[in-house]
């Protein structure tokens, strides 16, 4: 309560106030009755009134709001955003402010664009952002905005992108129509760039002259790419209208909110145009029709605008199309602008002239392209290739030899880095495009369904299958052969992919052959389980299936039910609060979940949780470890869903890394199946198996969704015991000497003339090369065919390594195909190389025949041919016959574990992506002669190599063998090794075992 | 209204309760909430929506306060206690805020508040937020119904009538106390003492 002679200033105050100014003094002299300091205190106080008239006349958020619209929201002069120094603002809109600033890394300006912080409901759209972003930045093309950079400012996202210098095209606008000419030239450009986005898959989405900017040297630049869906999202959280200026360059399907494609940007494009040639955007009729009027513009031009605002998606040109046509019109009514303005276009007229016409400009350029082709894209290649960037050498190899088809090197380097593949869609008709894996940024189209041995690089690709009225595939694949089942659109569940279920298990105790099914093109979000929460799911009895198993002793429903309990005890996961998740995790994988709560919300939502039999079909690890990279195996935390770029085969994001899932199946302790690996955990367990108690609600612990046409035969629906997938591998005991002796005289042939007869010789830079066929050691009048390649700059006798190649070599159907990556690596260790065709491979390949005996009688043959190739070398003076080895790779390597112990002429071996499998047969079981390979070897592998597991299978191996001299080297790559990465250590291994080599290098 | 939680969800009235119970961590609870919608007004002032006649700033705090602690009225002793309830918060935030503000640019970064009419004249001083924080504190010492009063017009942006009915006093009171109120600390914040 105020005091009393608080409560008196207050009454003077007041009746001061109503006082006019002269009668103020006198009365306050009066009131006061000769109490100075009251009559001051009073007297300050009116004075403080009567000049307080604006203080505190605008409210706090007021001054604060206005406050911001002048100084900025986001960052401020002088402040620092990652390598950026922030400079001035240069923008500000309803999502974020875009600032000048400089680039202190590169010492260049740029321009920053901050969005104001994450809202509720928009973190989906955001976590799109930094990819949509990124792909558009990694468009690199003339008419596209460049992004340099993406990232996160005190919880602002931010896009760096070149700075600008010049206007919009609305600005330009403003000043009325344009010219023909440079209407069209900006037409043009811009369907440039967008000709480059769709080609990979990128739609703007608001096309419109605000998103059009022309530098000031005349370039058209397509800007905010990948930002459009994010500004749908802040709209819609808004409830915020679109702008009418937006809503003109919207084409119709769009306004319906339909899923668009490049075509709702083609018709935007056709808008501007109209709007640049007459100032205007087109009208309407009272039914919404538009009504164009291009009086005064050619047909031609007329025509264009007309198809590309057709209503009908269909109907609208392509891009590319757009292009085309506009280069047309160009061509026939020549100087539409002027070449000062385009310095390239002022090159080439110069050349031309040069050249001396246009034969002579065909001439130029021919020459220029194949000489670039061969003296710069062929050592790249090489280069790339033998750093392991296999996609990178296949996109360039490709150009080279558009450039230079006939050049024999250049073929090879295409073999070396290609590998045929078959590819099938049911239905057939399906356009197949791939792109590199890791960076997406160049596509390449393969053709149309049925495609049989089209080379594809060796490595895991990018793959985009569409056919019109079917769902597009966007997942990966691997050589040799890929399988794609196509769904039409309305047939797909909602967020799920369609998975081809016939596979090939790289694992004992996996089903191989499965229907197709459906799985969640992502793990389930916190946002999805909350549905499940809110819905009551936690007390309704019959999405729980039972019975609830803890350490063998039955739960009660009931029982079960209060342990599944949130922080502040209401029904939940473990990790939320409330009955909700924490604040901007609404997209992020629900965790905290046991399996009977993953199992309830699989049946809420009318689905199930996948088997391992179907993750492992969906999840896809194969021979590459490419999608360890790009997935969420950070460190540190999950992110949200389809954050990391990591892909399978038929789409799906995640399942290597971010949170690790339940599967249905059980191990029958206890356990259920958890599988993919997590954030927190090492990249090999998104092949390994994992097994948690079912009432585990752990924070690494999310799952997916899966959905079947038909239930499932009961063997799919089974326990699996863990040994079983495991395969018992070291449960396996060498076989006595006396059987193995048994085993070993099998392989023995009996000498034999060799009529061996030599082929043909050719050279290349490395080496030179000779073609040799001798009798084989079995079937009457079979040959056998080997090449021979030897070093240059190197004096016999030489010192000899003995090959055998990967699969590869059973797929191909003919050596001139064969991958010559292995004999350079050789020959540049001044070692010649033998490289025999074995028995089943190349032109040699038998009918295919799987069982026991056929894999025996193989193997048999394998080791006489290895057999009569020394037999061969052995008559050779020019060969050191006293130093051979062996190197086996992948298939060869596994081979070599039982040809080696059998050749006794074998100085020391290296094999190369191997390990112990499993064997059909005892008598060609490597457990049984691993410990009798003696020579010195050397074991080179992928630590994520998934056909053979480190732990399982390649160490497993290296402690079997009974050689004294072994070394294990082990790569951070998959099955396939980079020649680049194993050079060295192969020269040295070679180097002690068989001898320097003795001549000029 | 896809951003926030369902206005006046049992948790925010929970967390409001709390609050006004002198629960701290309620507040900080609260204040994410807040900082979204906050934003999002802010977007709307970037983006020259303010120019529009029909967006004035206390129909914007309305707005906020609406949005976030619901309107209704069978949860609110009275919407007096409803103004209160939205000024204390805004208060709270906006401080929150400045000291933010100033933490992440050293000091240069609060809301400064005109001592002398909407436009800042150079040289002229000027008091911000945090000051007027501060001095609100020192009034409500002497005399806490003239600090609830500029509480509610100036954080709250409330009119002399919903002050009024919030404070449960007449609207010449408040007046008289706005009047009063204002002057003491605009000599408070200008000379450093109150007399």
């Amino acid at each position: 309560m105020p005091g009393e002679r608080w409560q008196r200033v207050d009454d003077l105050f007041n009746q001061v106030r109503d006082l006019r100014d002269g009668e103020r003094t006198a009365f306050l002299r009066e009131a006061c009755d000769g109490d100075d300091a009251l009559r001051d205190e009073v007297s300050a106080l009116v004075a403080a009134w009567e000049r307080s008239d604006g203080f505190l006349a605008e409210s706090a958020l007021d001054a604060f709001a206005r406050q911001v619209s002048i100084e900025g929201w986001t960052v401020q002069a002088g402040e620092r955003v990652a390598s950026y120094v922030i400079d001035r603002r240069i923008g500000a809109g309803g999502m974020g402010e875009v600032w000048r600033a400089r680039d202190d890394r590169l010492d260049r300006f740029v321009a920053i664009k901050l969005l104001l912080p994450r809202e509720h409901g928009t973190d989906a759209a955001l976590g799109g952002f930094g990819d949509e972003a990124r792909s558009a930045g990694s468009l690199s093309h003339p008419n596209i905005l460049t992004v340099h950079d993406v990232g996160s400012h005190r919880g602002m996202p931010y896009i760096v992108t070149e700075l600008l210098e010049g206007e919009s095209l609305r600005a330009r606008l403003g000043r009325g129509a344009l010219s023909r000419e440079t209407a069209i030239d900006i037409a043009e450009q811009v369907a440039r760039g967008l000709r480059a986005a769709h080609g990979r898959g990128i739609v703007h989405r608001d096309l419109k002259p605000e998103n059009i900017y022309l530098t000031s040297e005349g370039a058209a630049k397509i800007v905010d790419f990948g930002l459009a869906t994010l500004q749908d999202a802040h709209r819609t959280a808004a409830t915020h209208p679109l702008a009418l200026g937006t809503a003109a360059y919207m084409a119709p399907e769009q306004m319906q909110g339909a899923v668009v494609d490049g075509r709702a940007d083609v018709y935007a494009l056709g808008i501007v145009l109209h709007e640049m040639l007459t100032g205007a955007r087109p009208g309407h009729t009272d039914d919404g029709a538009l009504v164009l009027s291009t009086r005064g513009v050619p047909p031609s031009v007329s025509s264009l605008v007309q198809r590309c605002c057709a209503a009908s998606a269909a109907r609208r040109p392509t891009a590319a199309e757009v292009v085309n046509e506009i280069d047309a019109m160009e061509a026939k009514s020549p100087p539409f602008r002027s070449l000062a303005r385009r310095p390239a276009a002022a090159l080439l007229a110069l050349a031309l002239l040069i050249a001396g016409g246009a034969l002579g400009w065909r001439w130029w350029t021919v020459t220029a392209r194949a000489n670039w082709a061969r003296t710069v894209a062929a050592p790249e290649i090489e280069r790339l290739s033998s750093q392991g960037d296999v996609s990178a050498a296949f996109l360039l190899a490709r150009r080279a030899l558009a450039a230079l088809p006939d050049d024999p090197h250049l073929r090879q380097l295409w073999l070396d880095t290609t590998v045929p593949v078959t590819i099938d869609t049911a239905p057939e008709g399906a356009d197949v495009s791939i792109a590199p894996y890791q960076n997406p940024d160049e596509w390449v189209s393969l053709g149309r369904t049925p495609l049989n041995d089209v080379r594809v690089p060796r490595t895991v690709v990018r793959a985009r299958v569409t056919k019109p009225g079917f769902a597009d595939i966007n997942g990966s694949m691997q050589p040799p052969a890929m399988h794609y089942a196509l769904s039409p659109i309305s047939a797909v569940p909602k967020g799920m992919v369609r998975v081809a279920g016939e596979h090939d298990p790289l694992r004992p105790g996996l089903v191989g052959s499965l229907r197709d099914y459906w799985i969640a093109r992502f793990e389930v979000t916190n946002r999805e389980f909350k549905t499940f929460v809110d819905a009551g799911g936690y007390g309704r009895r019959d999405y729980w299936k039972g019975p609830f198993i803890d350490h063998g002793r039955a739960v009660a429903w009931t029982d079960a039910m209060s342990r599944f309990r949130d922080a502040t005890g209401r029904p939940g996961p473990a990790n939320w609060r409330h009955g909700t998740y924490r604040d901007g995790q609404a997209d992020f994988p629900v965790t905290g979940v046991s399996w009977y709560e993953a199992a309830a919300y699989a049946a809420f939502a009318g689905t199930s949780l996948p088997t391992i039999h179907h993750w492992f079909a969906a999840a896809g690890p194969g021979r590459f470890a490419d999608v360890l990279v790009v997935s969420n195996f950070s460190g540190t935390g999950s992110a949200a869903v389809g954050t990391y770029r990591g892909v399978g085969p038929f789409g799906t994001y995640d399942m290597a890394g971010n949170v690790k899932e339940w599967c249905s199946t059980a191990v029958g302790d206890g356990r259920q199946y958890v599988l993919g690996g997590a954030w927190n955990e090492p990249r090999y367990m998104f092949d390994d198996y994992d097994a948690h108690d079912a009432f585990e609600r752990a924070d690494n612990i999310g799952f997916r969704v899966a959905r079947y046409d038909e239930a499932l035969p009961a063997p799919q629906d089974a326990p699996v015991r863990l040994e079983t997938l495991r395969g018992d591998l070291p449960a396996r005991v060498p076989v006595s000497d006396e059987i193995f002796d048994v085993y070993r005289r099998q392989f023995a042939y009996d000498p034999r003339p060799l009529n061996a007869s030599t082929e043909t010789n050719d050279a290349r830079d490395g080496w030179d090369r000779q073609i040799v066929t001798f009798d084989a050691a079995y079937g009457p009048g079979e040959r056998v065919r080997a090449y021979l390649f030897f070093p240059k700059h190197v004096s016999p006798p030489f010192q000899t390594v003995v090959v055998f190649p990967s699969a590869d070599s059973r797929r191909l159907s003919s050596s001139r195909d064969m991958s010559l990556t292995i004999v350079d690596l050789i020959a540049a260790t001044g070692r010649a190389v033998m490289y025999p065709v074995y028995k089943g491979t190349y032109e040699r390949a038998v009918p295919a025949a799987d069982g026991p005996a056929a894999a025996r009688d193989l193997r048999i043959a394998w080791s006489r041919d290895l057999g009569r190739s020394i037999d061969y070398l052995a008559t050779r003076p020019d060969i050191d016959s006293g130093r051979i080895a062996f190197y086996g790779t992948s298939l060869g390597g596994d081979a070599g574990i039982i040809l080696v112990p059998l050749e006794p002429r074998l100085r020391a071996a290296i094999l190369q992506s191997s390990g112990l499998s499993r064997s059909m047969a005892p008598e060609i079981d490597p457990v049984n002669f691993a410990p009798r390979l003696r020579i010195p070897v050397l074991l080179l592998n992928g630590r994520y190599d998934f056909e053979r597991p480190l732990e399982t299978s390649q160490r497993a191996l290296f402690q079997l063998l009974g050689s004294t001299s072994k070394d294990h080297l082990v790569f951070d790559t998959g099955h396939t090794l980079a020649s680049g990465d194993v050079a060295s250590a192969v020269t040295k291994w070679l180097d002690r075992y068989l001898g320097p080599v003795a001549g000029p290098r | 209204m896809a951003g926030l939680p369902d206005a006046g969800s049992p948790e925010i009235t929970e967390l409001l309760r709390r609050w006004s119970d002198g629960d701290a961590e309620a507040f900080e609870r609260l204040l994410p909430m807040v900082y979204d919608e906050l934003h999002r007004l802010a977007a709307r002032y970037l983006a020259g929506e303010r120019a529009a006649p029909t967006l004035q700033p206390t129909a914007l705090v309305n707005e906020l306060c609406v949005r976030l602690l619901g309107w209704d009225a069978a949860r609110w002793q009275s919407r007096g206690h409803f103004f209160g309830v939205s000024a204390q918060m805004m208060r709270r935030v906006l401080v929150d805020i400045a000291r933010r503000r100033q933490a992440e640019r050293r000091g240069s970064g609060a809301i400064r508040l005109p001592l002398d009419g909407i436009d800042i004249p150079a040289r002229e001083p000027t008091a911000d937020v945090l000051e007027v924080d501060a001095a609100l504190d020192r009034l409500a010492e002497g005399d806490p119904r003239k600090a609830r009063v500029v509480e509610l017009r100036f954080f709250g942006g409330f009119s002399a009538e919903e002050t009024a009915e919030a404070l449960g006093v007449s609207v010449r009171t408040v007046h008289g106390d706005w009047a009063f109120a204002r002057a003491w600390l605009y000599r408070y914040l200008t000379s450093g003492h109150a007399g």
